[in-house]
C-alpha cells in the first residue's frame, strides 16, 4: 500500500494548481488558456475513471458473455487483462459485423445494440457526464 | 518553424518576382489553428503594376501529418480554390501558389475578415442577423460549386474520386474501413453504423459533382451580413452532392445547439430549399440522413485519427490526445440515428 496522498488526492491537488495558479497566468496567452482547461478536464476524467472504471468493465464483461453465450467464462482477475479480454470481445463484434456474419435474429441484434448503447454511456459516464446528462434528459 | 524576420525576407524577394514589382511585407504574423498548416497573416503592399495597392493576405505552409489521410497537399487545394473561385462560390481570392519558400510550397490568398469559430457563430449576439440569412446563403454558395465543371478545371485528374464501378458511399466506407484498419482498435459502433451504411446504400446520383468535403459551420467565414466565404478546401474531392448537403446537419457541427439541425443555427428547410433553387438538383430526405450517418461515422474516425497523430508521437498534443475519448459522443449519436430511422 502507497502513503497518502492518494491517486485521487495527488489529481486532485495538480487540477488545483492549474486551475488556482497555471490559469490566471494566461489571460494574453488563449492557446495555453485553452490547453490549461483541457489539462484540468483531463484530470476530471482520470479521477473518474480510478474508481469507476473496473465496476464498469465487470458489467460489460458480463454483458459480452451473455451476449456470446458463453456464461462459464472465468472472470479475468487483473483489469488489464479484463480489459484485453473485452478487446478481444469486442474485435469479435467488429469482425462479425464486417463480414455481415453475427446472427441474424432479431433477439440477438437487440441485445448487442442494447449492449452497445449501455457501452457507450458507459463511455461518457466517464470521458463526459454533462454530455451525458443532457442526452439522458433529452 | 521560421523566425518571422526570415519569412519576411524570404516573401519580399519572391513576391517581388511574382507581382513584377517592388513590394514591402507587413504585420507577418502567425495564427492559431490548424492542424495539418502553418498559417501566416500578412499585409502586402505592391508598389507598381497591375495589382498595385495593398493587399491583405493569408501565407499557408505544409506542417506534416493531416487528419485524414486522403487530406490534399497545399498545390491540389490551391487549384481547388481557383476552380472554386471562377465558379462563383464565396471563397477567399487565390494569390500565388509558391514551390520554394524556405525550402516547403506555400500558398498566398486573400485575408477576409469574419468569423469563422463554430461556438462563437452559433452563439455571438452580433451574428444573430447572420444566423438567420446563413441557411439560404449556405444552400445557394453550396449549390454554386456543385455547379463547378470540375472536369473543365482538371480537377478529376487531381482529386480522388470513386473507383470504376464504385459509388460514392462505397468509395467513402471503403476509406473509413481503411482508417479504422489503420488506427487498429476495435470500435463495435462505427461498424455497426457501417453495416447499416451497407444496407442501405441509396441508388447513387446521376452525375458526380466537385465535393468541399468538409462543408460545415467552422468552415464558413461569417460576418453580420451573413456569410462571407467557404474556407479551409482541404478534403475536397469529387463524388456525391448529398455529402455536402447532409454535413452541416452532424450534430457535432451544431457546437451545442442541438435544436437546431442545420449547424446549430436553424432549421434545414430554407438550406435545403436555397440549395434545390439555386442547383435544381433534388433533396431528398432518405439520401440527406443517409449521407448525414455516414458523416458521424465519418468525423468519429476524424477524432480517432486525431487521437493517434499523438499517441503514434507523430505530433505529441495535449489536444489532439483527447479527442480520442470524444469519439462516444459520435456513437451515442450513431446509434440514436439508427435507433430512431427504425420506429
Amino acid at each position: 500500500m502507497q502513503d497518502r496522498p492518494t491517486d485521487r488526492e495527488l489529481i486532485e491537488a495538480v487540477a488545483q494548481f492549474v486551475s488556482e495558479e497555471l490559469l490566471p497566468l494566461t489571460a494574453e496567452n488563449p492557446r495555453l488558456r485553452f490547453r490549461s482547461l483541457i489539462a484540468i478536464n483531463v484530470l476530471g476524467i482520470v479521477a473518474r475513471e480510478l474508481t469507476e472504471s473496473e465496476p464498469l468493465m465487470r458489467a460489460e464483461w458480463q454483458r459480452l458473455v451473455t451476449l456470446f453465450e458463453q456464461p462459464d467464462l472465468e472472470v479475468p482477475g487483473s483489469s488489464g487483462e479484463l480489459r484485453a479480454a473485452i478487446e478481444s470481445f469486442n474485435r469479435e463484434i467488429c469482425r462479425q459485423l464486417r463480414h455481415d456474419t453475427q446472427p441474424e435474429s432479431e433477439e440477438w441484434q437487440t441485445k448487442l445494440v442494447e449492449h452497445l448503447q449501455t457501452t457507450v454511456r458507459e463511455k461518457l459516464q466517464i470521458a463526459n457526464p454533462r454530455f451525458l446528462e443532457r442526452e439522458m434528459s433529452k | 518553424m521560421p523566425e518571422a524576420i526570415e519569412l519576411k525576407t524570404a516573401l519580399e524577394l519572391t513576391l517581388t518576382e511574382q507581382a513584377a514589382s517592388p513590394v514591402v511585407v507587413t504585420d507577418l504574423i502567425m495564427l492559431a489553428g490548424g492542424s495539418s498548416q502553418e498559417t501566416w497573416r500578412f499585409d502586402l503592399a505592391i508598389a507598381s503594376g497591375p495589382q498595385a495597392g495593398l493587399h491583405c493576405l493569408i501565407l499557408r505552409r505544409p506542417l506534416g501529418g493531416s487528419i485524414f489521410n486522403i487530406a490534399l497537399d497545399l498545390k491540389r487545394e490551391f487549384e481547388v480554390l481557383c476552380a472554386a473561385a471562377t465558379g462563383g462560390v464565396p471563397s477567399p481570392r487565390p494569390y500565388w501558389l509558391l514551390q520554394d519558400l524556405l525550402g516547403v510550397p506555400a500558398t498566398i490568398v486573400e485575408r477576409l475578415d469574419g468569423e469563422s469559430i463554430g461556438s462563437k457563430i452559433v452563439r455571438k449576439p452580433e451574428l444573430a442577423h447572420a444566423r438567420e440569412k446563413l441557411p439560404e446563403q449556405m444552400g445557394a454558395a453550396l449549390a454554386t460549386l456543385h455547379k463547378v465543371d470540375y472536369r473543365a478545371c482538371g480537377l478529376d485528374q487531381l482529386l480522388s474520386k470513386p473507383a470504376f464501378g464504385q459509388t460514392p458511399a462505397q468509395a467513402r466506407m471503403a476509406q473509413i474501413e481503411a482508417e479504422l484498419d489503420d488506427i487498429g482498435e476495435p470500435h463495435p459502433v462505427l461498424e455497426l453504423g457501417l453495416r447499416w451504411l451497407r444496407r442501405h446504400e441509396p441508388v447513387p446520383p446521376e452525375h458526380l459533382v466537385l465535393i468541399h468535403g468538409d462543408f460545415r459551420i467552422g468552415n464558413v467565414l461569417v460576418n453580420p451580413a451573413g456569410l462571407v466565404a467557404l474556407i479551409d478546401w482541404e478534403f475536397s474531392h469529387i463524388g456525391d452532392y448529398a455529402e455536402d448537403l447532409a454535413y452541416p446537419l452532424v450534430r457535432e457541427w451544431r457546437f451545442g445547439a442541438d435544436q437546431l439541425h442545420l449547424g446549430g443555427i436553424g432549421q434545414p428547410e430554407k438550406y435545403f430549399a436555397s440549395y434545390h433553387k439555386h442547383g435544381e438538383l433534388p433533396v431528398d430526405p432518405a439520401r440527406v440522413f443517409y449521407w448525414e450517418l455516414m458523416g458521424n461515422v465519418w468525423w468519429a474516425i476524424g477524432l480517432l485519427k486525431q487521437s493517434q497523430r499523438h499517441l503514434r508521437g507523430e505530433q505529441p498534443n495535449l489536444e489532439f490526445a483527447c479527442l480520442g475519448r470524444r469519439c462516444s459522443e459520435m456513437e451515442i449519436e450513431i446509434l440514436n440515428l439508427i435507433e430512431n430511422r427504425k420506429s
